[in-house]
């Protein structure tokens, strides 16, 4: 082949090339456009049904006696729990630090993990590096004593 | 950590729209400037397998074709080859906004079309497009001609209406068939810049177009005022206006004033507008602007961002100062007067033509600044007109034509009197038919009203007689 | 909405078009510079390599991110068609670690997906990354003003890419459940170590990529942003620093400011660059048409430059694009984590390629001053395309275990919602 010829064809390639590129380009950006709107769709419905099982951190008491008794504080997915602002659930305690302890749902229980050299007592045991909270278990951060309360979503 | 992994999603989002659309404004602006470079290999390259194509005028007239071993030819007289120096440039860059080289990607067919590609598909070295400029090689001859000698200067002229330049001439020329002769100038000579479109100079009195805008937009009831002129007005007690008769005028309307372009008027009405908006005025008609149009490239002219005192912004008024204005932009402005306030993008290639035949219009006329009102526009052009008839322009007058105009003595500096002043003249025709426009410095020319407005005179008749 | 409605929507079309894109551009390129018979090859089997890839890994693993993959594959497929315009030798090289980089790929996704072992390995990597570091440092090789080679008689090494992703890894894997600053000691004394010792090396843009990464993980895990600022000032301090302490920065800044100053001197690559770039044009000049290998090391940092050259800006632009769909996945996949650590490995994968992508394409247009960084997947280099591989991999990883988790969760809640219809 002669290099006019190649010419040729390398300079009809690249409308080819553009074109490809275009197309991939628009096809993809409206592929994961609506990906997108899927997995949302995804999310929402598993978060309005739930993970099917509701944890509850309920007061049993407070060494400073300023917070309620019986006060109840919600636990979803992954939490931190503690007394700065940017905590997922915040108690304003004296008795706790920044950040206190993460807490997760996992398929066994509540998964708590102290933050530093937080104090938390699970069921008696002080807690060094993580632990399994179950329904009725005492959880203890700080000078604060829970209840945890695990229920099935939506039982019938 | 959701609503922070939302947060980096959206950084990294605009990191990439501003790297992509950083991306397209460089290219789309710069582009055609770093593909010009003597830098690029590319070109050298191609002239070797590349037969480069005709540079011709808008009248047909071949101004440089290429022989058979590729090497570039002038089939033009030597006078004419030497008149258009500075608008066709040189092979290798030296000149650097000249059309072998600016044009280079038309003339080096990189833009040819698909029907070209074909139609050599056999040949045995490749063609490239010829270009036609929109430049009249007889109106440039002539101009070089009639250029008073042993004085350098440019001349541009284009159509006001449609941005076609007519003429783009600069002085000292050189011979593009001996290169040898001019190689390696050093730049205080400045025989490659083109001084038409990257010379600046002082404007002088051609300038008070600006001035006369800015007070015609902002001070109502201008035009009835009277002006006293007594020779001399002192500004600060450093700096006194002095008018370049030394006598004075007398009393005056606004209309004698810039006429008979008086510097004591002038001031004055700079002293009341301020620097701001005197400024204001003067960056809306393109002072420090980057004028970057798609064939060519004009400097920037400077109006000062800061000025010392009171005294500066008088003279500033009367085109003093540390002014600076290059020919082809005050050619852009006065084209505005005549085009309703519009000023035109300026056009130098007409059309390309392709190996194949095909020939296809690049001539897009379209406005690059809004620069004034319509009605200060038509103010202005009456001004101008009394100018050439009764003022200080009367030898630009052309016999039978309006001729409209605005003539500048531009100090060259203020502390020796050893360089006589550059002639300015800026005007156009005001005429429907021959909407040319023109800028004409001598450089140490003396006096604008004479030098200048005689050469330009002269053009504008050759110019209206061409198109007839 | 059935449990199919979970799976991507069909990409077939545009596996298609970028199969027939690689095609094209290895049968051209066949045919350049007479008859050549490895691009024929090529031409066959690289379509073949993404479509087997995107086809059968997606069927055996559906919660596989399918877009990145067939992303990345693309861009590694340009690279190499860039790369074998320029050097057949070399591109022939890039095939055999665009090879492995798969298989490492997979390696890294399952061991990501799995997480166990991933912990275990925590402070092997460590010691292993600062050891390669320090190795460098003693017996390393300099090239472009940065000593950040070693040279293993058979092979070259560059340690920094690999200690990027070894960074992500511990990142992630520290920041996810300790917050303390006892209990973020050991990784915050990695990540200075890390840093430190590519700065003693020169290698400005891997230092930048490793603070700037460490930065945003650091961010994301705690929501600290005043920690954070803090620490992008200590970067502005840090770089005034580097500006005065090493010659090179200083250059490379000034050139950034006005290449145009020594056009032939320290300003010719940038501005070849820049001159390639505007040559090409929208369209480009067409595969093997223009003289991309004017611009100096058009292989590894300025290969950008050369694929926008000969296939023009629209194309420059569409890979772009490509980038930063793959980005915005990753991003979007650490919104769905469940688990912080997995949510933390892919915002750590991401920027860090994403700080590379902006970093070397902006340095070769002349938004930023250049480092000396590859473009992830295209640009030549074996260390630098296992690195952005074991990357892909955390990603795939990540995508993995989050697409399971959404599964059943989501099998469960249609299972409750079914159960109340009752």
């Amino acid at each position: 082949m002669n290099a006019s010829a190649y010419e040729l064809l390398a300079s009809l390639a690249r409308y080819w090339f553009i074109a490809l590129a275009l197309f991939i380009a628009v096809r993809l950006v409206v592929a994961v456009l609506r990906e997108m709107r899927i997995e949302w769709r995804v999310q929402r419905e598993i978060s309005e049904a739930g993970t099917g099982i509701n944890a509850t951190l309920v007061l049993l008491s407070d060494e400073d006696g300023r917070l309620r008794r019986g006060k109840l504080y919600p636990v979803e997915g992954e939490t931190t729990v503690g007394a700065a602002p940017r905590c997922d659930v915040r108690i304003s305690s004296r008795s706790l630090r920044g950040v206190h302890c993460i807490l997760a749902m996992e398929r066994e229980g509540l998964r708590v993990v102290p933050v530093g050299e937080a104090f938390v007592v699970v069921d008696g045991e002080v807690v060094e590096r993580r632990a399994l909270a179950h329904d009725g278990s005492t959880i203890q951060l700080g000078g604060l004593v829970f209840r945890l309360r695990l229920e099935e979503e939506n039982a019938l | 950590m959701k609503r922070n992994a939302r947060a980096v999603l959206c950084a990294m989002l605009a990191l990439f729209a501003a790297l992509g659309g950083y991306f397209f404004y460089a290219v789309y602006n710069n582009g055609s400037r770093w593909f010009t470079t003597p830098y690029n290999t590319r070109l050298r390259q191609a002239r070797g397998s590349v037969i480069a194509g005709d540079i011709l005028d808008r009248n047909g007239t071949v101004l440089v074709t290429s022989a058979a071993d590729g090497s570039r030819e002038y089939p033009t007289s030597r006078e004419t080859r030497k008149a258009l120096s500075h608008v066709l440039g040189d092979v290798q860059g030296q000149v650097p906004t000249g059309a072998e080289s600016f044009l280079a990607a038309d003339l080096l067919g990189f833009n040819a079309s698909l029907s070209d590609r074909v139609s050599q598909l056999f040949a045995e070295k490749r063609r490239g497009s010829d270009v036609i400029l929109t430049i009249d090689a007889d109106l440039q001859t002539y101009i070089a001609q009639q250029f008073p000698e042993d004085h350098n200067g440019a001349v541009a002229v284009l159509n006001y209406k449609t941005g076609e330049v007519l003429a783009l001439y600069s002085k000292p020329e050189y011979d593009a068939k001996h290169p040898e002769n001019f190689a390696g100038a050093d730049d205080e000579s400045g025989v490659l810049l083109n001084r038409a479109t990257q010379g600046r100079y002082a404007p002088g009195s051609v300038f008070k177009i600006v001035t006369l805008a800015c007070a015609l937009e902002n001070i109502p009831g201008v035009q009835e005022r009277t002006f006293k002129c007594e020779g001399v007005y002192p500004v600060t007690e450093e700096m006194d206006l002095i008018d370049t008769e030394g006598e004075g005028h007398g009393e005056l309307t606004l209309e004698e004033a810039f006429a008979k372009s008086c510097n004591i008027a002038f001031g004055q009405l700079a002293l009341e507008l301020g620097e701001d908006k005197l400024r204001a005025t003067a960056e809306r008609m393109g002072f420090n602007g980057n004028f970057l149009f798609e064939d060519l490239i004009v400097y920037e002219s400077i109006f000062p961002q800061t000025m010392k005192d009171e005294g500066e912004l008088a003279w500033t008024g009367v085109g003093q100062g540390n002014l600076m204005a290059v020919p082809m932009h005050m050619a852009l402005i006065a084209g505005a007067v005549g085009n309703g306030g519009t000023m035109v993008e300026p056009q130098l290639v007409l059309a390309v033509r392709g190996a194949s035949g095909g020939e296809s219009s690049r001539l897009n006329p379209r406005a690059a600044l809004q620069c004034m009102r319509q009605d200060v526009a038509a103010t202005i052009e009456a001004y101008m007109i009394e100018t050439v008839e009764n003022g200080t322009g009367t030898r630009a007058a052309v016999e039978g034509h309006t001729i409209a105009g605005k003539t500048g003595t531009a100090q060259v500096n203020s502390s020796g009197g050893k360089y006589s002043p550059h002639a300015w003249f800026v005007g156009y025709c005001a005429e429907e038919d021959f909407p040319y426009a023109i800028a004409v410095v001598v450089e140490n020319g003396g006096s604008g009203g004479s030098t200048a407005a005689r050469l330009a005179g002269k053009v504008l008749s050759r110019a209206i007689k061409n198109a007839q | 909405m059935r449990s199919k409605d979970l799976k991507m929507p069909e990409t077939d079309w545009v596996l298609l078009a970028m199969a027939l894109f690689e095609a094209t551009g290895f049968l051209l390129l066949a045919f350049f510079r007479g008859f050549d018979i490895v691009p024929m090859i090529l031409a066959v089997s690289m379509p073949l390599l993404l479509a087997a890839q995107a086809l059968l890994l997606r069927r055996a693993y559906p919660h596989m991110d399918g877009y990145i993959l067939l992303i990345a594959n693309f861009l590694c497929g340009v690279g190499l068609i860039a790369l074998y315009r320029l050097d057949p030798d070399r591109a022939l090289k890039q095939l055999l670690f665009y090879g492995l980089g798969v298989l490492v790929m997979l390696a890294m996704t399952f061991l990501v997906a799995r997480g166990t072992l991933l912990r275990r390995l925590r402070l092997p990597v460590m010691l292993l990354s600062l050891g390669a570091l320090l190795l460098t440092l003693l017996i390393g090789e300099e090239n472009g003003g940065a000593k950040n080679w070693i040279d293993l008689k058979i092979i070259s090494v560059q340690p920094s890419e690999f200690v990027k992703v070894a960074l992500v890894l511990c990142l992630a894997l520290d920041l996810s459940e300790k917050r303390t600053v006892r209990q973020l000691l050991p990784v915050g004394l990695f990540a200075a170590g890390c840093v430190l010792l590519i700065v003693l090396q020169k290698d400005l843009g891997a230092v930048l990529i490793c603070f700037l990464t460490c930065l945003t993980v650091y961010y994301v895990a705690t929501s600290n942003w005043l920690l954070a600022l803090f620490g992008l000032a200590c970067a502005a301090a840090g770089s005034a620093v580097l500006y005065r302490l090493f010659d090179h920065v200083r250059t490379r800044v000034a050139i950034w400011q006005n290449p145009w100053d020594s056009p032939q001197g320290s300003g010719y690559q940038i501005i070849q660059s820049l001159i390639a770039i505007a040559s090409g044009g929208l369209t480009g000049l067409g595969l093997g048409l223009g003289s991309p290998d004017v611009v100096p090391v058009a292989e590894s940092d300025f290969i950008f430059s050369a694929i926008c050259e000969e296939f023009g800006i629209v194309v420059g632009l569409v890979l772009l694009l490509l980038y930063v769909i793959l980005f915005a996945r990753g991003l979007l996949l650490a919104m769905r984590a469940r688990s912080s650590f997995h949510a933390l490995l892919s915002v750590g994968a991401v920027t860090s390629l994403a700080l590379q992508t902006f970093m070397i394409v902006g340095g070769v247009i002349k938004m930023v001053p250049l480092t000396g960084v590859t473009l992830p997947f295209v640009s030549y280099g074996g260390s630098s395309m296992l690195s952005s591989m074991l990357m892909l991999g955390i990603l795939q990883g990540v995508s993995i275990a989050v697409g399971q988790q959404d599964e059943s969760e989501w099998r469960l809640a249609r299972a409750r919602e079914e159960a109340q219809e009752f």
